[in-house]
């Protein structure tokens, strides 16, 4: 699993901007990311993150996503999780938050949802 | 790990054995459930104790710490103000989940119980209790953005900020555990605001001793520079005299001779002690220890005077020197010897900055001055003019144009800036207009001190 924090952009298609993101999110990369996503939010697009290749999941990275969430959701789109590694799936349910954070197991899943929605 | 919200405990049915063990594995899930939440917030705790004092600035720490609550206790909602230093209001510095204006108008409505001594000693405020603990306004706005939970930031005994939460996501409550971790939250978020304060206060101290030494170092070389300029200067007429001292040591020197020489010599000292006097004025000024004499008169006569005196030596500098002093001058509050001081460095400088064959002329006369009349002292030379980039220091010490020792036309450099300190203190203005190729003017202007004004030849201690 790697360690270092990346963000990478995915297939994207003008409803849909997917970001793939590797290495450690805490009180340090947390804020990168919540900045990368409110950018993304003026296009319009739904949002799908890619979680697969999160390594560890501390509260400040939960607190970002919340936020990210909440943003896409005022701006009338959405955010979507895809592919939780087992320890950030463990938070995200201990807190009751998948429902709020559309969590789904594939991409693939999650697009055709997002198409949907 | 069962994902049944925590305050919810499973069904209890005692009517068969099976039913008892799936209340006991319930009960054990349950309980399983609530340590997983526990550590969860314990180590949310830690995370934020570890990483708030390296936050760089107020706006990195809020976002950490509002993350850092929300992913804690699971909410999407969340809001930090701080009381400014200055007015003491409370002042949004991030929110997340609800409208900026709204999130404004919530810390304005808790502004007053937060300025409140006892805030100090606030635990976080449930809902039910924001519109008693913070007044009915926080309590409408609370409504308003859904928030849940309200806690003061304290740093050392005194209340910097609030911090409000929303309801969280997965149907849990803010039980008694997680007010206490927000108050510890609140604590540790304090405790590093402080030290952030510290810190950048250090760094402008740092700064500021920087710039000071900065000066001090140019000050240093200025210092070293005059020091260098002055005996240089001072040493010129000191050679004169030495030289024609020593020639009258000669015991066969003619009377005539003698009676040829010694004009000089006290002409030289003169010069000298002039030089001295004008040094110590500057020392004294620049110290803030200059004290005029101040007096009501006419200044017409002294300028008459000193015009006649100086003119033979002028002349011998092969300048033109005319002077022109218009009647009926009104009086003018000044000191006599100091303003002659002024007007002889003047006269001085456009000598010495002028090639032979410059016209020189002093015109003293009156002036209107707004409502009022003035006199003003003009110092007009034919000389070469002063460069317009030069123009805006030229009353600034030690400039001559270029610093160095090495001038080409010899002098103190002194002159001028310690002409305006004299003027200024005598409530006077002293100005210069130039023009490249065509020369320049100076022109002091001392205020008309009105009819019947007592003249006083008191000491009249100034700045």
């Amino acid at each position: 699993m790697p360690d270092s924090f990346e963000i990478v952009e995915g297939p994207a298609t003008d409803q849909v901007l997917v970001l793939r993101v590797s290495g450690r999110l805490d009180s340090t990369t947390a804020p990168q990311l919540a900045e990368r996503c409110a950018a993304a939010a003026e296009s319009g697009r739904r949002l799908l993150l890619n979680l697969e290749s999160v390594s560890f999941i501390a509260s400040s990275g939960v607190g970002a996503l919340l936020a990210t969430a909440e943003r896409y959701r005022e701006a009338g789109s959405s955010l979507h999780l895809v592919a939780l590694s087992p320890s950030v799936e463990s938070v995200i349910r201990l807190l009751n938050l998948d429902a709020f954070l559309n969590v789904h197991a594939t991409e693939a899943g999650a697009l055709g949802e997002s198409k949907a929605a | 790990m069962s994902a049944e919200p925590a305050r919810r405990p499973p069904p209890e049915d005692e009517s068969s054995p099976a039913s008892g063990r799936a209340s006991d594995q319930g009960r054990i899930d349950h309980a399983l459930h609530l340590a997983a939440l526990r550590e969860h917030s314990l180590l949310s705790l830690s995370e934020l104790s570890q990483n708030l004092s390296a936050s760089p600035d107020l706006f990195h720490m809020a976002d950490l710490v509002l993350y850092n609550l929300m992913g804690r206790f699971g909410t999407a909602k969340a809001a930090l103000w701080l009381l400014s230093s200055g007015d003491r209001t409370a002042v949004l510095i991030r929110a997340h989940g609800i409208s900026q204006s709204l999130a404004r108008a919530t810390g304005a409505a808790c502004e007053a119980t937060l300025l409140r001594d006892a805030a100090v000693d606030l635990q976080p405020v449930p809902k039910s209790l924001i519109g008693e603990v913070f007044g009915t306004d926080a309590g409408i706005l609370a409504e308003r953005t859904a928030f849940e939970v309200m806690a003061v930031v304290t740093a050392r005994e005194t209340p910097i900020g609030l911090v409000a939460l929303g309801p969280r996501i997965g149907g849990l409550d803010y039980a008694s555990l997680e007010m206490s971790s927000l108050q510890a939250s609140c604590s540790v978020l304090g405790t590093a605001i402080q030290n952030l304060n510290l810190h950048a206060r250090m760094a402008g101290n740092n700064l500021e001793l920087r710039r000071a030494n900065d000066e001090l170092k140019e000050l240093a070389r200025l210092k070293s520079e005059l020091l260098s300029n002055v005996s240089h200067e001072l040493r010129t007429p000191l050679t004169i005299i030495i030289g024609y001292l020593e020639l009258l040591l000669d015991p066969l020197m003619s009377r005539e001779r003698e009676r040829e020489i010694m004009p000089i010599v006290v002409a030289e000292a003169r010069k000298l002690n002039d030089m001295v006097g004008r040094l110590l004025t500057l020392s004294a000024s620049s110290q803030g220890k200059l004290v005029l004499q101040m007096e009501t008169g006419d200044i017409g006569n002294s300028i008459r005077l000193f015009c006649e005196e100086r003119r033979p030596l002028i002349n011998s500098y092969l300048r033109e020197f005319t002077w022109s002093i218009e009647p009926g001058l009104p009086p003018v509050r000044f000191d006599r010897t100091r303003f002659m001081q002024v007007v002889e460095a003047l006269v001085e400088n456009a000598t010495k900055f002028t090639p032979q064959g410059t016209l020189l002329r002093v015109v003293v006369r009156q002036v209107p001055d707004g409502a009022r009349t003035a006199v003003a002292i003009e110092v007009t030379d034919s000389g070469p003019g002063i460069a317009p980039e030069r123009l805006p220091h030229v009353f600034e010490s030690f400039q001559q144009g270029d610093g160095s020792a090495t001038r080409t036309i010899g002098g103190m450099g002194i002159g001028l800036s310690y002409s305006r300190q004299l003027v200024e203190a005598m409530g006077g203005r002293i100005e210069v207009r130039s023009e490249l190729g065509r020369g320049t003017t100076f022109t002091i202007s001392l205020a008309g001190a009105g009819i019947g004004a007592p003249a006083s030849g008191a000491g009249t201690p100034s700045r």
